[in-house]
């Protein structure tokens, strides 16, 4: 059997008697590794003294790796529902791993663009592609806990940083000389290694049989879910306000969430300037990716007892409490109360990327699930740029203003908390979607 | 080889490397604390 058909969804359809517990670690092989993309930045400092290229210079990379990702999301996820994950999958690993490559060539020869192309764009489309594939496989495999099983896929795009920021400092270290930083030598294996890791996701994913259902499973007639057979069309679910009030609460909830995420280091040194090393805001920084993979898994878990909605009614009403409070820990000076509170901001943070896939199969239905969360990611694509220009432009406006840099990000935490709260409205105005939109299976 | 072999190497795949990388950050954390 060739490659090429291998990639055909009838080849991945699983035999009756399949275990669907080895779906979540073919899942994790891809989301663990595309998950170095939150990683990226630490490259910035040795390419800037290697390379000469200027900070904001590098960060268009990963802005352009995010803006790819919600792209190739919304448009190749109609292609993902039609030939399968696994053809899906396969060209994440190409687009992923070949990124790598292609910026390893362009630091051979010094071209900037080539960084832009490869890990940003070309990486992009694979962070994109491999995102949402495992998505709709998990939900179909566990209609019983959707929740927990797109949670636990989802976890490990939050914990490729953790295996990516070693890892990419661990290789540097090694091959770095007196006139090289190794930095290539690290894209060539690093680009390898996530290459095959992905592959194995690839090749190891099986989609259910038609039909298929866990034993003993009888789906209950659930007044906030579409029974099993009935969905919104991809092509019909942007005519729908529940669509769009979704994509407001992802790209609100993340709008708060990444632009502190980007400035944890720098802001815990000036708000208690004098007290916090650089090493311990390093160990800030860790904590808060412990907590955005931890809150990923057991918010999204949570949500499957207590529903989505309220999960995300309890995001953003003590997302909210919790930002107004950060101003109240820095003037008291509590650095414990300060780490707590953003570390739940965090553990929110990661949840709302873990708990929309349910959340958009209960109101729309499984079949088109992939596709539907793709379009949705681009959500994700704004508030990557919005979150970011929110903290840093308000800082910088307030420090020109002769704010003090302990109070700089006072003003900005009161913002946060005003967003959540639009984020609450939105989700309270969330109903279920009208008749005349859904579609059942024959 | 089994399937119950072949799902436990696919689980030891991805959980070895994820543990790996917690115990680095957890290292690093505690830098917080000290």
């Amino acid at each position: 059997m060739s490659i090429l058909s291998m990639l055909d969804k009838g080849h991945s359809v699983a035999d009756s008697g399949f275990n669907r517990w080895l779906i979540p670690p073919a899942a994790l092989a891809i989301h663990l590794s595309i998950g170095q993309a939150y990683a990226f930045s630490v490259f910035n400092a040795p390419l800037n003294k290697a390379y000469g290229w200027s900070i904001p210079d590098l960060g268009w990379i990963f802005s352009i790796a995010i803006v790819c990702l919600g792209l190739s999301a919304a448009i190749g996820g109609k292609w993902l529902e039609r030939d399968g994950p696994r053809a899906a999958m396969f060209l994440a690993a190409l687009c992923f791993g070949g990124g790598f490559l292609v910026s390893a060539i362009g630091l051979q020869t010094h071209q900037l663009w080539l960084l832009y192309v490869g890990y940003g764009a070309l990486g992009g489309v694979g962070l994109g592609l491999g995102y949402i594939s495992p998505v709709s496989t998990l939900i179909k495999w566990f209609p019983d806990r959707r929740g927990m099983a797109t949670g636990m896929a989802i976890m490990g795009f939050g914990g490729g940083a953790m295996i990516g920021a070693p890892l990419a400092v661990m290789l540097m270290d090694k091959f770095k000389g007196p006139d090289h930083p190794g930095i290539i030598e690290a894209f060539v294996i690093m680009g390898t290694l996530y290459t095959l890791a992905m592959l194995i996701g690839a090749f190891a994913v099986r989609v259910p049989a038609e039909g298929w259902k866990p034993e003993g499973f009888e789906p209950k007639p659930v007044a906030d879910k579409l029974a099993n057979t009935s969905y919104v069309h991809v092509d019909e679910v942007h005519k729908t306000p529940q669509f769009w009030l979704l994509w407001a609460v992802l790209c609100l909830n993340v709008t708060a969430g990444i632009g502190v995420l980007g400035q944890a280091s720098l802001m815990i040194q000036e708000v208690f300037k004098g007290s916090i090393a650089a090493a311990a805001a390093a160990g800030f920084v860790g904590l808060l990716s412990i907590f955005n993979m931890g809150g990923r898994f057991a918010w999204s878990s949570l949500s499957d007892k207590i529903g989505r909605k309220a999960t995300y009614m309890v995001f953003f009403a003590l997302g909210a409490v919790l930002y107004a409070l950060v101003p109240t820990a820095g003037a008291m000076g509590s650095v414990p109360l300060f780490v707590l509170l953003y570390a739940l901001i965090l553990s929110m943070y990661g949840g709302g990327f873990a708990t929309i896939p349910a959340y958009l199969s209960d109101l729309f239905g499984t079949r088109f699930v992939g596709a539907i969360h793709g379009r949705l990611l681009t959500a994700w694509s704004l508030a990557g740029v919005l979150g970011p220009v929110i903290v840093n432009y308000m800082r910088d406006y307030q420090l020109a203003h002769g704010v003090a840099k302990a109070q700089a990000y006072n003003t900005t935490m009161y913002v946060m908390a005003g967003l959540l709260v639009l984020g609450f409205i939105c989700n309270a105005c969330v109903k279920q979607v009208g008749a005349h939109h859904i579609q059942s299976e024959a | 080889m089994s399937t119950k072999i072949k799902g436990l190497l696919l689980w030891a795949i991805v959980l070895l490397p994820l543990a790996w990388g917690v115990k680095q950050t957890i290292v690093k954390t505690m830098a917080l604390f000290s």
